[in-house]
C-alpha cells in the first residue's frame, strides 16, 4: 500500500467553508431582530388570546415552580452584549431592561413613566430637560443613584474608546459629538446636581420627545464599580461577571455564554418586587430549536419561527398584537416618472394596487396587520387611516388612475428594488404582479443585503425600493422626522420626500412640549406625507411570543419588550 | 517512524498557512463591511464620529496587507484575536466549544464504526439474503437523506410529539440545547445530558453508517473472495474463525482510513447538525459568527478545525502499521 498526498483532502472542509460563507451572507436587519436597538408592537385591543385545542397536553407541567424557563427573549442567538451601553440588539437589552432602572420607561401600554426620575420639565422650545430624581434608588450593592452616577454612566456609553454602536441616542446633547470625538473632558450639555438631585439636559436642537428618547437602555445608570470597565474588553469581562444594577432583577450567576443568563429577585429593590422570583433565560442559536424546546415542555415561553404563525397561535397562549414596526417601499421623489407633484398619480396608483391583505396571508402566514399609515397604533398621536383610500386595495381605480397619468407607454420599467437574504421574494413577486396588472412595467432588482441600504441611500438609487422601520421609542417623531424630513436625504429619507411644507410643520412637531398639540401637529405632518404620497406603507409588524398554561399576565409592547416583572406563575 | 512524522507536521505549516490566508482575504473579497455591521447594521444612517471610532478600535483603517500582518503576528503569539461582535476572546470560544465538537464527533463515530461495520459484515456474509436486500435499501434511502430532513424528523418525533402525546419517558429525548455534563471528558454523566446527547449524534452518524456499511460490505465480500479465505476453510476452520480473523481484519483497513478520517470532517463539517439542533459547537459557531463577518472568530475557530484535521490525518496513517504489518515507514 503506498502514501497518497492527501493535500487535496485537507483542503476539502475549506471549500465546503467556502460554500457555506457565500451562502450565508446577508443578514436583514429586521428580520434578525439583529442590531437594531428598538422593537416595536401596539396597542393590545386583541392581544394575548389564550386558547387550548383539546388534545394538547397543559404546557408548562413540571418545570421548577418558581423559575420562569424563558425560550424567547434569547431564541435566536446569545446576545451580543447586556452592558446597557454595548447592548444594541433587542435581545440583549430586554435583559439589560430588568437588571437596570433608566430615568424613564415605556410599559406594558406602552405609555412612558417615571422610572428613577420622579418628574421631568422642559423649557418652552423642548431644548433644556430637567429631570428630577427619587431619592431611594440604590444598586443592588447599597450604592445611591444619583444625578452624578448617571452623567458619569453616560459619559462612559459615549466615550470614543469603547466606539458604542448606540453612540447615536446621545448625539443630541448639547457637546455629545465633541466629547465623543474626544475633543472634550466632559459631555457639557449634561449637568448634575447631588444636591436638589435634579439631571439637566441641554440639547443641539428643540426634541419634545426627549423623555421617550432617554427611555432606552443605553442611558441607564452604572454603578462606580463598572466606570473603569470603558474598552469593550473591559466592559466584556464586566458584563461576563455578575454584573450590578438597580432593577427589579439580578444576575444570578455568570451569564454562561450560548447556555444561559440566570435572574434572580433584586431584594434590594425600591419598587415593587416581581412576582416571579427567577427567570432563567435560555440561549438558543436557531428559532426553530428553541420553539420546539417550548413544544417539548422544556419552557414557559417561545418566539415563533417564520411559517408557523397561524398553527402556533392556533394551539397555543399567545401575545400577537402589534408591535412598532413598518414595512415599506420608499419610491423616489426625484424621478422623472415617479415623483414630483406633476406624478401624483402613479404614486397613488401603486398604492392603491397593491394587495395588502393577500401579502399578509401568502407571505406572512398572516402574521402581520395591514398598514392604513406610516404611524402604528400604540404610537401616541396615532390617527387611524391617515393613507385613507390610496391604502385600500381597488385594482380598477387604481388602473383608471395610470391611465389618467398616462405616461406608462413612455417609462422604462419600474425597477422594483429589494434586499436578497430577508425573504422578501414572496412579497415582491405579488407587488410585481399587482403593478402588471394594472398596465405599469416593472423590473425585478434584487440587491444584495449588506450593501443594499447604502446604495439606496445615494442620489438616484431608490427608484420603488423595499425598506422596514423599527421604532427606536414609542414616539411619533422617531418615525416620521428620519424618515421623511428633507434633512434625512442621504440618510433614512430613502425615496428623497422633500416638501417644504412638511418640513416646517415636522420641525414645529418636533419643538413644541404641549403633548395634544404636538400630536395634531405629527398627525398633519403625516397627512401631508400622504397626500403627496411619499412612500408605499404596506404593513405593521406583530409581536409572535406564546406561552405556557401556568404564565399569567404576559404581555408584549411595542417595543417587544415583555413585562417579566408583572407575569406571574400559577401552580399546576 | 519518528522522520516521518516530523516530516508530516513541518508539511502541516504550509497547509494551515495558506487555508488561514485564503479565508483571510476571502474575508475582503465578499461584499459587506464589517463596520457597517458593527456599527448598529445596515439601513441605519451611522454618524460618521461613530464609523471612525470603530475602524480605529478594530484596525480597520489600516492597509490589508499590514491587517494581514498584524493578523498573522498575533496567531503566532498564540493571540487569536477578540470577536467582532461581543469582544470575546476567540480563545474562550475554542475552549468552550471545541470540546463539545469533539464529543459529538467521537459518539457519531462509534455509532458509524459500531453499526456500520456490524451491518456491512452481516450483509456481506449473508449476500443476496432478505437481511442484505432490506439493509441495503435502507442504506441507499439513508444516504439520500439530508441531516437537516433527518434531523427535524427526529426532532418531531422524538423531541415534540412523544411529549406532546405522552410517549413513554424513555423514547423522549429532549432537543434544543447541548448537554452540559460529562464524566471523563467524553461520558454523559447524568441522564439528561445523554438525552440531549443522542439525537444529534444519531442525526450526524446516519448517512456516515450507511457509508461505511456499503464500503464493509464491498471490502468484505472482495476478501471472502480470495484465496487465502479459501484456504482457511478449506482448512477447516471455523466460520466464525473465517469471517472475524481472516475475512473481517483484513476487509477493515480502507474502512479505518474512511471512519478516521472521519472525524476530522466530522468535527469540522456537524455544521448541518449543530445548527438543527442547536448544539454549541465549533460548525454552528463557525456558522454564527460568518453570518456577522465576525473574521477574527471565523478564523480561529477554522484553524482549530484545520489542526484537529490534520492532527488526525497523521494519526490515521500511522495506524496503517498496526493494522498491516507490511507497511513501514521509512526515515
Amino acid at each position: 500500500m503506498r502514501r497518497h498526498h492527501r493535500s487535496f483532502r485537507l483542503l476539502a472542509p475549506f471549500f465546503a467553508l467556502i460554500l457555506l460563507l457565500a451562502a450565508c451572507g446577508g443578514t436583514d436587519e429586521e428580520e434578525e431582530g439583529g442590531p437594531t436597538p428598538g422593537g416595536g408592537s401596539g396597542e393590545s385591543d386583541e392581544s394575548a388570546t389564550g386558547k387550548q385545542e383539546g388534545g394538547t397536553p397543559a404546557t408548562g407541567e413540571g418545570l421548577p415552580e418558581d423559575t420562569l424557563i424563558d425560550y424567547a427573549t434569547l431564541a435566536a442567538a446569545n446576545p451580543n452584549h447586556i452592558d446597557p451601553a454595548t447592548a444594541d440588539t433587542r435581545n440583549g437589552s430586554q435583559v439589560t431592561e430588568l437588571i437596570y432602572d433608566g430615568l424613564t420607561e415605556v410599559d406594558s401600554d406602552n405609555e412612558l413613566v417615571p422610572d428613577v426620575a420622579e418628574e421631568w420639565e422642559s423649557n418652552e422650545d423642548a431644548t433644556e430637560w430637567t429631570f428630577t430624581l427619587r431619592d431611594d434608588v440604590t444598586f443592588s450593592d447599597g450604592e445611591q443613584v444619583t444625578p452624578t452616577t448617571f452623567k458619569r454612566s453616560w459619559e462612559r456609553a459615549l466615550n470614543p474608546e469603547l466606539a458604542s454602536s448606540l453612540a447615536y441616542h446621545y448625539l443630541p446633547i448639547e457637546g455629545a459629538t465633541e466629547f465623543s470625538e474626544g475633543d472634550a473632558e466632559e459631555i457639557t450639555g449634561v449637568v448634575a446636581d447631588d444636591e436638589a438631585n435634579t439631571l439637566t439636559v441641554t440639547l443641539a436642537d428643540p426634541l419634545s420627545d426627549w423623555p421617550a428618547v432617554v427611555s432606552h437602555t443605553v442611558f441607564s445608570p452604572v454603578p462606580e464599580e463598572a466606570y473603569s470597565a470603558t474598552t469593550a474588553d473591559e466592559i466584556n469581562e464586566w458584563e461576563r461577571g455578575v454584573m450590578i444594577g438597580n432593577g427589579p432583577y439580578a444576575m444570578d450567576g455568570e451569564w454562561e455564554n450560548n447556555v444561559v443568563i440566570p435572574l434572580t429577585e433584586n431584594t434590594e429593590y425600591w419598587g415593587e418586587a416581581p412576582n416571579i422570583p427567577n427567570i432563567d433565560f435560555r440561549i438558543s442559536s436557531e428559532l426553530e430549536a428553541a420553539y420546539n424546546a417550548f413544544e417539548g415542555g422544556e419552557g414557559d415561553t417561545a418566539y415563533i419561527p417564520a411559517g408557523s404563525f397561524a398553527d402556533a397561535t392556533e394551539t397555543y397562549n399567545n401575545a400577537t398584537d402589534r408591535s412598532f414596526g413598518l414595512y415599506y417601499f420608499a419610491i423616489n421623489y426625484e424621478d422623472e416618472f415617479l415623483g414630483g407633484e406633476e406624478n401624483l398619480a402613479v404614486r397613488q396608483a401603486i398604492s392603491m394596487a397593491i394587495d395588502r391583505e393577500r401579502i399578509n396571508e401568502q407571505a406572512y402566514d398572516g402574521a402581520r396587520e395591514s398598514a392604513t399609515g406610516v404611524t402604528p397604533p400604540g404610537i401616541p398621536g396615532f390617527t387611524e387611516d391617515l393613507c385613507g383610500e390610496f391604502c385600500t386595495y381597488d385594482e380598477e381605480a387604481a388602473a383608471d388612475l395610470v391611465e389618467e397619468w398616462g405616461k406608462a407607454d413612455e417609462m422604462d420599467p419600474i425597477e422594483l428594488q429589494f434586499n436578497l437574504g430577508g425573504d422578501h421574494e414572496d412579497v415582491v413577486n405579488i407587488v410585481e404582479e399587482n403593478l402588471t396588472a394594472i398596465g405599469l412595467p416593472v423590473e425585478q432588482v434584487p440587491l444584495d443585503g449588506e450593501t443594499y441600504f447604502d446604495e439606496m441611500q445615494v442620489e438616484g438609487g431608490c427608484s420603488l425600493c423595499r425598506a422596514g422601520w423599527i421604532w427606536d421609542y414609542p414616539s411619533y417623531y422617531n418615525g416620521m422626522y428620519a424618515l421623511f424630513n428633507s434633512v434625512g436625504i442621504d440618510g433614512d429619507n430613502l425615496g428623497r420626500f422633500n416638501v417644504p411644507e412638511f418640513d416646517e410643520v415636522a420641525n414645529e412637531a418636533a419643538a413644541t412640549s404641549d403633548e395634544d398639540e404636538r400630536n395634531e401637529l405629527w398627525n398633519e405632518a403625516e397627512e401631508i406625507l400622504f397626500d403627496n404620497m411619499g412612500v408605499i406603507v404596506l404593513n405593521w409588524y406583530t409581536n409572535q411570543v406564546v406561552y405556557s398554561d401556568r404564565v399569567e399576565g404576559l404581555v408584549v409592547n411595542g417595543l417587544q419588550a415583555v413585562n417579566y416583572p408583572e407575569m406571574s406563575l400559577t401552580e399546576g | 517512524m519518528l522522520g516521518f512524522t516530523i516530516r508530516r507536521l513541518a508539511q502541516a505549516v504550509p497547509v494551515i498557512f495558506c487555508a488561514i490566508s485564503l479565508l483571510f482575504f476571502l474575508f475582503y473579497v465578499l461584499p459587506g463591511d464589517p463596520v457597517t455591521i458593527l456599527s448598529g447594521g445596515t439601513g441605519r444612517n451611522v454618524p460618521e464620529v461613530t464609523r471612525q471610532n470603530i475602524e480605529q478600535k478594530y484596525g480597520f483603517d489600516k492597509s490589508i496587507p499590514e491587517q494581514f500582518a498584524t493578523y498573522w503576528g498575533n496567531v503566532a503569539t498564540g493571540d487569536l484575536g477578540d470577536s467582532l461582535r461581543d469582544d470575546q476572546p476567540v480563545w474562550d470560544k475554542v475552549k468552550q466549544f471545541a470540546p463539545n465538537s469533539i464529543r459529538l464527533a467521537f459518539w457519531a463515530l462509534v455509532l458509524e464504526a459500531f453499526f456500520g461495520i456490524g451491518i456491512g459484515m452481516v450483509s456481506a456474509v449473508k449476500r443476496y439474503s432478505v437481511i442484505d436486500t432490506v439493509t441495503t435499501l435502507l442504506s441507499t434511502i439513508a444516504m439520500a437523506i439530508p441531516v437537516f430532513v433527518s434531523g427535524y424528523l427526529i426532532i418531531y418525533v422524538f423531541g415534540i410529539t412523544a411529549f406532546q402525546r405522552g410517549w413513554p419517558e424513555w423514547i423522549r429525548f429532549p432537543t434544543g440545547r447541548t448537554p452540559e455534563n460529562w464524566a471523563f471528558f467524553f461520558f454523559p454523566a447524568d441522564e439528561e445530558s445523554f438525552r440531549r446527547l443522542v439525537p444529534p449524534a444519531v442525526a450526524l452518524a446516519l448517512i456516515q453508517i450507511a457509508v461505511v456499511a456499503r464500503m464493509t460490505r464491498t471490502t468484505m465480500l472482495e476478501t471472502i473472495n480470495t484465496d487465502y479465505v479459501r484456504t482457511a476453510r478449506a482448512k477447516g476452520l471455523t466460520e466464525r474463525s473465517v469471517v472475524f480473523k481472516h475475512g473481517l481484519r483484513n476487509a477493515l483497513i480502507p474502512v479505518v482510513t474512511l471512519i478516521g478520517l472521519d472525524f476530522g470532517t466530522l468535527i469540522g463539517s456537524a455544521v448541518l447538525t449543530e445548527t438543527v439542533f442547536s448544539y454549541n459547537g465549533l460548525g454552528s459557531q463557525i456558522v454564527r459568527a460568518a453570518q456577522f463577518r465576525d473574521a477574527p472568530v471565523v478564523l480561529g475557530l477554522t484553524l482549530v478545525v484545520v489542526i484537529a484535521y490534520l492532527v488526525v490525518n497523521l494519526i490515521v496513517d500511522l495506524s496503517y502499521g498496526v493494522l498491516d504489518p507490511r507497511i513501514r515507514y521509512d526515515d
